[in-house]
């Protein structure tokens, strides 16, 4: 319902009446406590990781909402200071962009028409938590998940992080289910001992934990497609495969209701979207394939994806109907992370549409 | 008679125990080795004379180029390559003529130190103050009474330390030196040497260095230009050594005990919105050698070695993200080394040598699991010379044996290899100091610990990476032409090929392991420049210049991005110079050294430039003598433009400072 509402305007309008909706955050959608996104257009935005180290800056990146045009760099070009050192997650909620970058250590709060920082905030003193991870919103509260162990809440009308709960070490990508956060504790920094098998859940009201569960080895991504909840567990890179799972509830032999996880598929890179679960499986030294499952029907039907050159990232738009799979370039039969990588777009059957070039190391797609 | 004077006069004008060795080849007679003693600004004559490319840089020349610390040093080199993390607390390596810096050995009064876990030596650690000579070896090393394992680096950089004196009578020296510097460095050091008599002597040093390192610099972040300063940079380091002797008629004995210890904090790069570092770095090393040195017969000479070295690093840096909140990586390495050479000379002109080395080094860690790999090296030189009036000619074939183990798992590939050297010098005109030269040297490296063991990163399946070194070259030097005093010149134009050159690939998002992929080549010349132009009695100019052209281009596969580009980090023109007016009043140097812009990575990306730089620099200096003490004092400004350059992207080098020093002898 929110595309195509503004395609013959021009972008000036475009910023215009988002400067008109700009307190749109919070409770103006007959109380569902969610912003009206009907006023943005449908774009999609890609973070390139960049690599520092060898002076390739993070980049913003912003495919137009008729999957025309692509924009490189546009917080760069708009703001004329870096983005930072390897963006790690963002979203967009309401009026804003909010993008976590993790070895800056910083969230940006970026006007979503203007491109614009309102605000970044520094996170090196912070007190709830450091090294952004990944970000869900609700009920105009944006949830960050921090690599040293917690889950922030910041508030979209103050832009100030008003909360953060203690959970598992390593947090990865969170999601929100039953108004409960799940929180993949990878345990990643303890690699040498063995990576994490728990996830921590967390009410929103209160903002707390309410229990750690055991999860598949190595737990990365929590996916929903708003009636079930799906993990990606990343596994040892060694003999433990990297697998989507779906959360279920088992009986146990004692007759008690307790939380397990069924295998759909091997998979290292997934989205959810459109009734159905995207997969990329690129395994430690395997040969990679993409797939596509059917929540509803429980199918699994392989995808041909060869325009993609090595790929790092997943996203899915059901409502513009694009899957995206951003990839980096092949060098000598190894990926670059530091060659300008590329964007592939495909319809949601997998049907190929369209590559376009992008900076180095696109790793995170949002909508 | 005539060989203990022999022997003495060579450990006077050459510390570094190997080096002397040369005396002991007839071929370096009294008078070859006389202008080292007399030496003032005149330069190692090997610079021109040797079959290989080296460059000598003695006490003296450090003081006359205005030669700040050892990574300035480096620079004044030719055909070297300094990493250089900024300050005095930021780690210093160098590589040599295109090749990683894994293939420059460092050799530390006449024993090659090692690293079997990063392969790189940190020069930081070897303060000026203590070294009475530094040679660099671009290739192959022209003397062949050494131990096997001088001929296993495609380069080597020989560092000797002021040692202890031989003399028959008794006597005792002591130096003291105090140099302080802006951003709180100061760095006392003492020296002492006794003479006991009937040929023992002993002789020790020590010194403490502190810098707070917390230079400022200027961050460019698109529009947004902020002064900055380097914070959780400081250091303190120490550093003793005691040294004994034996002269005898049998040969002499030499023992040597060092230990270093430093504890410093890592700024870590510059990175946009971050200032705050908790990384921390402590570092000991340990190591005690015996050196024994003796001629058998008029025929036969002798050379053995034994060291054992300790060496350990432990990083800790403090962050959330960790298990427990801390990240506490502990690493010791040991190592046990023994060499003997024989030196056989069968008639005039001719020589021989066979060298034996064995090396066993390991690596344990705190570290769970840490496999404690180790290595065993075998390594054997035969090696021949020949030289007459106007052909010096010098072959040498290395046998390697590299066997690996590991206490806790799987160990590394063996290796073990035949690797040939030739060098030939041609003095074509007897009565002109000009010398044709060329050599070629074939050589590996073995994979590095970090590279075979290190977790989610190195693999066991690696070969070694091959070198091979081409080098011609012209050379001419005179001790006076008119006005012109101790002039050499030096041109060598080279090709090296590196092959199975190991690279990190990402074996998938996550994981990078470490496989021999690369090919490159190098095309480059080296020029030197030394002289000294007498103006009046009392007044001359000093004059020192390098010019140095590297190519290097990857040359893995044509449909890689990378190919016929400039490697990462080579500059294809680098440079340096210096001029000193020595006159009765005060001395005065200015010197500079340049560099052109280099890549980050070998794709050479418009973004990833580095751009070039030159740093230029003021010293003076001048002696008083008060009755028996000899006070030397100095001043420094460096970086006199206040020219904001990296040598190591986002490691910012210091702006313009100031160093004083007095030195007292006595």
């Amino acid at each position: 319902m929110k595309k195509h509402y503004l395609y013959a305007m021009s972008l000036a309008l475009v910023s215009m009446l988002g400067a008109c909706s700009n307190d749109d955050e919070p409770n103006d959608n007959g109380g569902t406590g969610e912003p009206d996104e009907t006023a943005y257009a449908d774009v999609a935005y890609i973070l390139n990781q960049g690599n520092m180290g060898q002076k390739v800056e993070g980049r913003l990146s912003v495919l137009d909402e008729n999957r025309q045009e692509l924009s490189s760099g546009v917080f760069q070009a708009v703001n004329k200071r870096s983005l930072g050192d390897t963006p790690q997650c963002g979203i967009a909620y309401g009026s804003k962009i909010y993008v976590g970058v993790y070895v800056s250590n910083t969230i940006e709060i970026i006007d979503r028409n203007t491109y614009k920082s309102i605000k970044q905030i520094s996170l090196e003193n912070s007190d709830k938590g450091t090294q952004p991870r990944s970000m869900v919103a609700k009920n105009g509260k944006v949830y960050v998940s921090m690599y040293d162990g917690y889950v922030a809440r910041l508030d979209t009308l103050s832009m100030e992080l008003d909360a953060s709960v203690k959970v598992g070490p390593n947090p990865e990508n969170i999601e929100i289910f039953n108004n409960r956060i799940y929180v993949p504790n990878s345990d990643g920094m303890n690699y040498k001992v063995g990576y994490g098998e728990t996830a921590s859940v967390v009410t929103l009201e209160p903002f707390a934990v309410e229990e750690t569960i055991k999860v598949p080895l190595n737990p990365n991504k929590f996916m929903t497609d708003g009636t079930n909840l799906f993990l990606l567990s990343m596994g040892n890179y060694g003999d433990v495969d990297a697998e989507v799972y779906k959360m279920v509830e088992k009986v146990n032999d004692k007759g008690e209701k307790e939380i397990g996880f069924n295998s759909i598929a091997k998979a290292t890179l997934a989205a959810v979207g459109a009734g159905k679960i995207y997969m990329v499986n690129a395994p430690y030294g395997g040969t990679v394939s993409y797939s596509r499952y059917d929540i509803a029907s429980g199918t699994t039907r392989e995808m041909k994806c060869d325009e993609v050159s090595y790929p790092s990232g997943i996203g899915v738009d059901a409502e513009n109907g694009t899957l995206l799979i951003s990839a980096m370039p092949l060098d000598g039969g190894y990926a670059s992370y530091v060659l300008p990588g590329t964007l592939c777009e495909y319809d949601l059957n997998g049907l190929y549409r369209k590559t376009y070039n992008i900076g180095s190391g696109p790793a995170v797609i949002f909508f | 008679m005539r060989k203990q004077i022999l022997l003495i006069l060579t450990y006077l004008s050459v510390p570094c125990l190997l080096e002397a060795a040369t005396a002991y080849n007839p071929e370096d007679s009294v008078s070859q080795i006389l202008p080292d003693l007399l030496v003032t600004s005149a330069e190692n004559s090997k610079t021109a004379r040797g079959a290989t490319p080296q460059q000598t840089i003695n006490s003296e020349n450090i003081k006359l180029r205005g030669i700040t610390d050892i990574s300035d040093a480096m620079r004044r080199l030719p055909g070297v390559n300094l990493r250089d993390y900024g300050g005095a607390g930021g780690m210093k390596t160098v590589s040599v003529r295109g090749l990683g810096s894994e293939h420059t050995a460092i050799v530390y009064d006449g024993v090659a130190l090692s690293d079997c876990q990063s392969g790189q030596i940190d020069l930081s650690r070897y303060s000026l103050d203590n070294v009475s000579s530094l040679t660099l070896y671009a290739g192959e090393n022209d003397d062949i009474f050494l131990p096997a394992k001088a001929a296993a680096s495609a380069s080597s950089l020989y560092i000797s330390s002021f040692l202890a004196p031989s003399t028959s009578s008794r006597s005792i020296s002591l130096r003291a030196k105090m140099t302080v510097g802006e951003w709180s460095y100061y760095n006392p050091y003492i020296n002492f040497a006794q003479s006991l008599g009937n040929g023992f002597s002993w002789s020790g040093n020590a010194e403490f260095s502190h810098s707070k390192n917390d230079y400022p610099f200027t961050l460019i972040n698109g529009d947004l230009v902020t002064r900055e300063r380097r914070e959780n940079s400081q250091m303190n380091a120490w550093h003793a050594e005691l040294n004994g002797r034996w002269d005898s008629k049998m040969g002499t004995l030499a023992a040597k005990v060092y230990y270093y210890d430093n504890a410093r904090y890592l700024p870590g790069p510059v990175i946009y919105y971050v200032s705050k570092s908790n990384e921390h770095l402590r570092e000991r090393n340990f190591f005690g050698q015996l050196n024994y040195k003796g001629r058998l017969s008029s025929k036969v000479s002798l050379l053995a070695t034994g060291k054992f070295n300790w060496s350990t690093s432990r990083y800790t840096d403090i962050n959330g993200k960790y298990p427990g909140g801390t990240l506490d990586d502990y690493y010791i390495q040991r190592e046990t080394y023994m060499t003997a050479s024989a030196l056989y000379i069968p008639c005039r002109g001719v020589s021989l040598d066979y060298s034996a080395d064995w090396t066993w080094n390991n690596l344990s860690s705190n570290l769970p699991g840490h496999i404690d790999p180790y290595r065993n090296s075998l390594l054997q030189t035969l090696a021949a010379k020949y030289s007459s009036g106007h052909v010096t000619i010098l072959g040498r074939i290395l046998y390697s044996l590299y066997l690996n183990g590991a206490r806790h798992g799987d160990a590394g590939s063996n290796a073990s290899r035949w690797s040939p050297a030739l060098s030939v010098s041609y003095k074509p005109f007897s009565s002109q100091g000009f010398y044709v030269r060329g050599s070629y040297k074939n050589i590996f490296r073995m994979p590095t610990f970090n590279e075979a063991y290190f977790d989610h990163y190195g693999s066991i399946n690696l070969d070694p990476e091959t070198t091979d070194q081409l080098n011609v070259g012209l050379t001419y030097e005179t001790s006076g032409i008119s006005f012109l005093d101790n002039l050499t010149v030096t041109c060598d134009g080279y090709m090296n090929h590196v092959r199975n050159k190991i690279v990190a690939v990402p074996y998938n998002m996550f994981i990078w392991t470490m496989t021999n992929l690369g090919k490159v080549r190098v095309f480059g010349l080296d020029v030197t420049l030394n002289g000294e132009l007498r103006l009046h009695r009392a007044h001359s100019l000093l004059l020192s210049g390098t010019y140095s052209y590297q190519r290097a281009q990857p040359r893995t596969s044509p449909d890689k991005a990378d190919w016929m580009k400039q490697v990462a980090y080579i500059p294809l023109n680098s440079g340096s110079g210096s001029l000193t007016w020595m006159n009765p009043w005060v001395n005065l140097v200015a010197h500079f050294t340049a560099v052109s812009a280099r890549y980050t990575n070998s794709y050479n990306l418009p973004g990833t430039r580095i751009p070039g730089y030159a740093d230029t620099g003021l010293a003076i200096f001048k002696d008083f003598r008060v009755k028996h003490t000899i006070i030397e004092g100095r001043f420094d400004l460096l970086n006199l433009f206040d020219k904001q350059y990296e040598i190591v992207a986002q490691y910012p080098m210091p702006g313009r400072s100031w160093k004083v020093s007095v030195e007292v002898k006595f």
